[in-house]
């Protein structure tokens, strides 16, 4: 049976990691700062899976952020999934010799959708992960893009309905109302989602506490969550929610904590 | 004389880059266990390493238009036939070692397994999701060289549309469960394969490289 996945997100703002509240971003610090206050290598035994994104907002410096990238991820084996500012086929091969597993689009899913094709035939379509950030206005849900700045005109149903036929391996919903404010996922937007999805739905945006996670976790149109919570999962924290979410009956993985010992000279 | 000289030598993993592997996710996961690991496309280097890891993520067709324009694919069917040397098959590498994949129009493999890759099927039951993304569970048989100290059922990261299907029975099979019962995972003298990444499946993984080192 395939396992539920918890997942963490870092955001990355010319050279900062930072928290985002509905999309506007605040500094928490840098690489080294993350390193000593979340030993990042070790937190990373507690998730399935780590999403780094690149949210900077003007200047762009695709390298500094892949050399974080790098530097963050050594010690960490799980996928990772990179993203933010992709808008070509080269691009997309740094992020993958910088170690990604997979892509994250998001903008280009609308402005680029030749590129969707490119990247999947490629790479395969499994390598390239759909991002749709959604806001609602009064009683409907709009889909946003270029960091919530841009609104598309389509309907939230048909966006869904058009992105899932794309050669996309997995969809991230990212609501943008929620976002760092640690009330709770909504799931108002499944109910648009067609009756036969047969791809990967990872929910995001308003986990605060390790219960937020187990009611994601327990929906069955839902494959995985993901938070980019650092501050209410410090230390431990990321680790017990792990616990508590298996204990409460989620399916999720598991592994034996001392076979990370088994370094030796061969 | 070979064979004398192998004992002392110090076991050095040659990681085949053939422009689409994530060689640095292998390469990180094998220097974290205190393998001697290199990168390399050099056929020399291939065929005379002690043992390869031939990675893979993308499509099977680029894959072994790559493989066999810089002559990689006859360098690894020279080492792992005639000098028996160890390989491990990771995802795409796995369905390489094999006879053909149906992904983007039939493609002939390195035939190392004799097996057949062919899309996931879930016609009898659309709720089933395809890609395969996520952990799950693989079961493997008691004499298995890779699982060794692995716990019954043990857990590792799979991400794939494609499914390898052998056609004898010759070595030893590991299965999970996705749309029926597919091969998880691969092992026969010095042949081993896994549709699951290893160096992405946290500390299981890790054991498994080990095992696959050792063995």
């Amino acid at each position: 049976m395939l396992k539920k996945r918890l997942i963490f997100t870092l955001l990355f703002n010319n050279g900062k990691f930072v928290l985002s509240r509905n999309f506007r971003l605040q500094e928490v610090g840098d690489i080294d700062w993350l390193q000593t206050h979340y030993n990042f290598s070790s937190i990373s035994r507690a998730i399935d899976e780590l999403i780094i994104l690149d949210v900077s907002r003007n200047y762009i410096d695709s390298e500094l952020f892949l050399e974080n990238v790098q530097q963050i991820t050594k010690g960490c084996f799980v996928p990772i999934t990179i993203g933010g500012h992709l808008h070509s086929l080269k691009q997309a091969k740094q992020f993958l010799d910088s170690g990604a597993d997979k892509l994250l689009v998001n903008s280009i899913l609308f402005s680029q959708e030749e590129l969707i094709f490119e990247l999947a035939s490629e790479y395969g379509q499994q390598c390239v992960v759909a991002c749709l950030d959604y806001k609602k206005k009064l009683e409907t849900i709009e889909i946003l893009t270029c960091q919530g700045s841009m609104n598309q005109l389509d309907s939230a149903k048909n966006i869904l309905e058009k992105t899932l036929k794309l050669p996309v391996g997995e969809l991230i919903l990212n609501s943008i109302d929620r976002d760092g404010t640690g009330q709770g996922l909504d799931f108002e937007i499944l109910s648009l989602l067609p009756n036969f999805i047969d791809k990967p739905i990872i929910f995001s945006g308003g986990v605060g506490n390790p219960s937020h996670l187990l009611e994601g976790l327990n929906n069955r149109q839902i494959d995985a969550v993901a938070t980019a919570n650092l501050f209410n999962f410090v230390g431990d924290g990321l680790f017990n929610a792990r616990d508590y979410l298996t204990q409460n009956g989620v399916d999720l993985a598991k592994w034996n904590n001392t076979f990370f010992q088994i370094k030796k000279s061969l | 004389m070979e064979s004398q000289i192998q004992g002392n030598m110090k076991k050095e993993v040659v990681v085949i880059d053939y422009g689409m592997g994530n060689l640095w996710s292998v390469k990180s996961a094998l220097d974290f266990i205190g393998v001697e690991t290199i990168i390399s496309s050099d056929p020399k280097k291939i065929t005379a390493a002690n043992i390869l890891v031939l990675p893979g993520v993308g499509a099977f067709r680029r894959a072994m238009t790559s493989l066999n324009k810089t002559g990689i694919s006859e360098a690894i069917v020279e080492a792992v036939s005639r000098k028996k040397t160890k390989i491990l098959g990771i995802c795409l590498g796995m369905q390489l070692l094999g006879q053909s994949s149906t992904e983007d129009g039939f493609t002939e493999g390195l035939s190392l397994i004799t097996s057949k890759s062919e899309k996931f099927n879930n016609d009898h039951n659309p709720e089933i999701k395809i890609p395969h993304v996520g952990f799950n569970s693989v079961y493997f048989p008691e004499n298995s060289n890779l699982f060794q100290q692995l716990k019954k059922e043990s857990d590792f990261y799979f991400t794939h549309s494609y499914k390898m299907t052998l056609s004898n029975s010759e070595g030893l099979e590991s299965k999970t469960h996705h749309a029926g019962d597919f091969l998880a995972a691969y092992e026969n003298e010095n042949i081993f394969a896994t549709q699951f990444h290893p160096e992405k499946s946290q500390s299981n993984g890790l054991r498994l490289l080990h095992n696959f080192i050792v063995a």
